[in-house]
């Protein structure tokens, strides 16, 4: 009798199922629309990161000098925030500076490598056209950094000049001692990048801000599908549920029989989203959903799980619309609180720790490691 | 006169809904949650963040440096990573830096088994130019010993008698009057001080109108579940076609009219009473447009059955929709 029910099940489901796919379309859509469209919103758009342009007042016949300005402006730091201008003299470069044509300009004294050589140190002049922005003093901690990072060297290198003479030792071992010492800081400053290591994080956790939401996205289309489903189980009449009694077919049975047939039309909806996006992936390249038998086994848990709660609440004896209202106002707050709508590191801290022992946030990230892949 | 009984008493029965009562307080509510929330100010300092794994003696001389002398950048020293990598993937932070244990003995010795991991976002924009601040900071802590460690390693050979201890306390000593009276390559620029920031309040972007087209649509779809309903039941059978169309327009417009006027008093008292025109205008056109789009999915959806297993889609389509457009408004 119970195969029966859950055959009957099954073809009465079918009914629903044409709707729920052609909603599932209409949704996957605009779901998909918001998605490329959150990426781009998350993280405020800086206008902070053009480069500022900068006068450089040099004598033209010091080739240190100019070796020491190309190695500089080949800085990454410096590439990346400043755009040298070479200026004749510091009279030029003051009527750019006022007449706004240039941000900063740098003096560099004549002979400066030698003086640096001998130890006069002859400071490098600076001078700004606005000394009230925040452009202004970042350029500062970078001048400041580079120029730092340069004394700081001559100063350990001074140190141990010094000590090599007091201890005596002969001239050859000091000067190859000199050479030792100013090589290991150069080696030192000119690797210095090697000393980072640069790790891109997002506030989703995810790889990629899109993938995530796009796994969102699959969890969140199957659920808000399965409210189709509550009228199959609430639009049962009573002499039908009578019937079944009669043939000792109670509300278990019925509860299991509904759920196999949301199940296998859920698991089907999930397979047509799953296809739907790698055909995207292909066509568009703007997502990174690709097919693999992990992401169809995994497609069985996520209906599982769904299938279930749906189940559980279409049984709820609070009629069509209570039963929509409480899956989708349920399943909201708990997509909050699985990061679905507001990223994970942007919720709120008592939000963050249930976030990350959330069963959604752990499938979407499991979903969003076996289909995306980059 | 008797068209406007007739909606009256619609109106009269729609309103003993919980669902619409419901759904006509949730502007109000919303509105009042977003009148009382604290102003949004956005600093325009550049914040970055470092978290040392394990503190030791030289941490202390790192971290005052770093925190010194930037007169930009503000330096923000954490107390657990997990803290510092959320706060750059949220954006608070432009990027941060996390130095592993040991990272004092691989500087001095040089061996670069140790490695700063910076976190960046996709927001981050000056890394490069912190990381100069930071590398600076961590030279001007490990100069001194890394100098020592150099000299006693290689040279202290041809000079026996002479201790690691002796070298570390002379170079340390040196180096620092080296620095402390600048005897060193300097800049001299015409700025002084640190960078003051200034607060910005963030204008309220909280889509208002947005909330209130969708309350005046999903009443409008209340007062046509109402009519479907009807209809199902065969209370206007009676009634030629003509008749019919004329009780779907009057039960869409008794679930729109309440919420109409509900959604004009609130916007008053958000917006202020000299936007009046502009508020009227719009919650008669969101009307007028609600009642179309109610009209057209009686058109298209025949049986009640259909209607309300198709009604919580409707309603996620339109949310899913409002929220593209204001996505794209931004």
């Amino acid at each position: 009798m119970f195969l029966r029910l859950v055959r009957t099940d099954l073809k009465r489901i079918k009914y629903y199922s044409l709707y729920m796919i052609l909603s599932a379309f209409l949704l996957l859509t605009i779901c998909l629309c918001l998605v490329i469209k959150v990426s781009d919103h998350l993280y405020s758009t800086n206008d902070r990161t053009t480069t500022l342009s900068i006068g450089i007042v040099m004598s033209a016949d010091s080739n240190l000098s100019q070796m020491a300005y190309a190695a500089i402006a080949d800085m990454n730091s410096y590439r990346s925030s400043c755009d040298f201008v070479e200026v004749d003299s510091v009279q030029t470069a003051m009527s750019m500076l006022d007449e706004g044509t240039l941000f900063a300009a740098i003096y560099v004294p004549d002979n400066i490598i030698n003086d640096i050589m001998d130890g006069t140190n002859t400071p490098v002049e600076v001078y700004y056209s606005d000394t009230g922005s925040i452009n202004t003093f970042i350029l500062n901690d970078l001048f400041r950094s580079t120029s730092s990072m340069l004394g700081i060297s001559q100063a350990a290198i001074y140190s141990v000049q010094s000590i090599g003479r007091s201890m005596n030792l002969p001239q050859n071992i000091q000067n190859a001692l000199s050479n030792d010492i100013n090589s290991m800081f150069l080696k030192c400053v000119l690797d210095r990048t090697d000393n980072f290591v640069i790790q891109q994080i997002n506030a989703t956790r995810a790889a990629n801000t899109t993938d995530f939401y796009t796994c969102a996205a699959i969890v969140l289309l199957m659920t808000m599908c399965g409210t189709v489903y509550i009228s199959f189980v609430q639009n049962v009449p009573k002499s039908y549920v009578d019937r079944l009694h009669s043939v000792h077919i109670r509300l278990p049975h019925r509860m299991i029989s509904s759920f196999i047939s949301i199940f296998v039309w859920e698991y089907i909806l999930y397979v047509v989203i799953y296809l739907a996006l790698a055909c995207v992936t292909v066509f568009t390249g703007s997502l990174h959903v690709h097919l693999n038998s992990c992401g169809f086994l995994f497609g069985l848990a996520i209906t599982g799980l769904v299938s279930l709660t749906v189940t559980l609440i279409s049984f709820i004896p609070a009629g069509v619309h209570g039963c929509s209202l409480l899956l989708i106002t349920g399943f909201i707050v708990a997509a909050y609180l699985s990061g679905f709508f507001v990223p994970e590191t942007m919720l709120p801290n008592f939000a963050k720790s249930i976030c990350r022992s959330s069963l959604l946030n752990h499938m979407a990230h499991t979903l969003c490691k076996l289909i995306c892949i980059h | 006169m008797k068209n406007f009984r007739q909606t009256c008493l619609l109106i009269k029965r729609i309103m003993c809904k919980p669902v619409m009562l419901i759904i006509l307080l949730l502007v109000p509510l919303f509105l009042s949650i977003v009148h009382f929330l604290p102003e949004r100010r956005q600093s325009t300092d550049i914040v970055s963040g470092f978290y040392i794994e394990t503190p030791d003696s030289y941490s202390a001389t790192f971290a005052k440096y770093l925190t010194g002398t930037s007169t930009g950048f503000v330096f923000r020293q954490y107390n657990s990573e997990e803290e510092l990598t959320d706060d750059v993937a949220a954006g608070r932070l432009d990027s941060g830096y996390v130095l592993p244990s040991g990272i004092s003995e691989s500087m001095i010795k040089r061996d670069n088994s140790r490695s700063i991991s910076v976190f960046v976002s996709p927001g981050t924009s000056f890394q490069e130019i912190s990381s100069e601040a930071v590398y600076a900071a961590l030279l001007k802590t490990y100069a001194a010993d890394m100098s020592a460690l150099m000299l006693a390693e290689t040279y202290a050979a041809d000079s026996p008698g002479i201790s690691y201890d002796y070298i570390h306390e002379y170079i340390s000593e040196h180096f620092d009057t080296y620095i402390t009276d600048n005897d060193v390559f300097t800049i001299s620029s015409t700025l002084s001080g640190r960078y003051i920031s200034s607060e910005t309040i963030i204008p309220g972007t909280f889509p208002v109108n947005i909330l209130i087209f969708i309350t005046i649509f999903v009443c409008g779809l209340l007062g046509l579940q109402n009519y479907m309903k009807d209809l199902n039941d065969g209370i206007y059978s009676i009634l030629p076609p003509k008749g019919r169309a004329s009780f779907c327009a009057k039960n869409i417009a008794a679930g729109i009219i309440p919420a109409a006027i509900i959604n004009i008093f609130t916007m008053l008292l958000y917006s202020g009473y000299d936007k009046a025109p502009e508020v009227i205008l719009f919650i008669v056109s969101s009307s007028a447009a609600a009642f179309i789009m109610c009209i057209l999915f009686r058109i298209a959806f025949r049986s009640y059955r259909i209607y309300m297993t198709a009604m919580p889609f409707i309603i996620i389509c339109t949310v899913l929709l409002s929220l593209l457009y204001w996505l794209s408004l931004k």
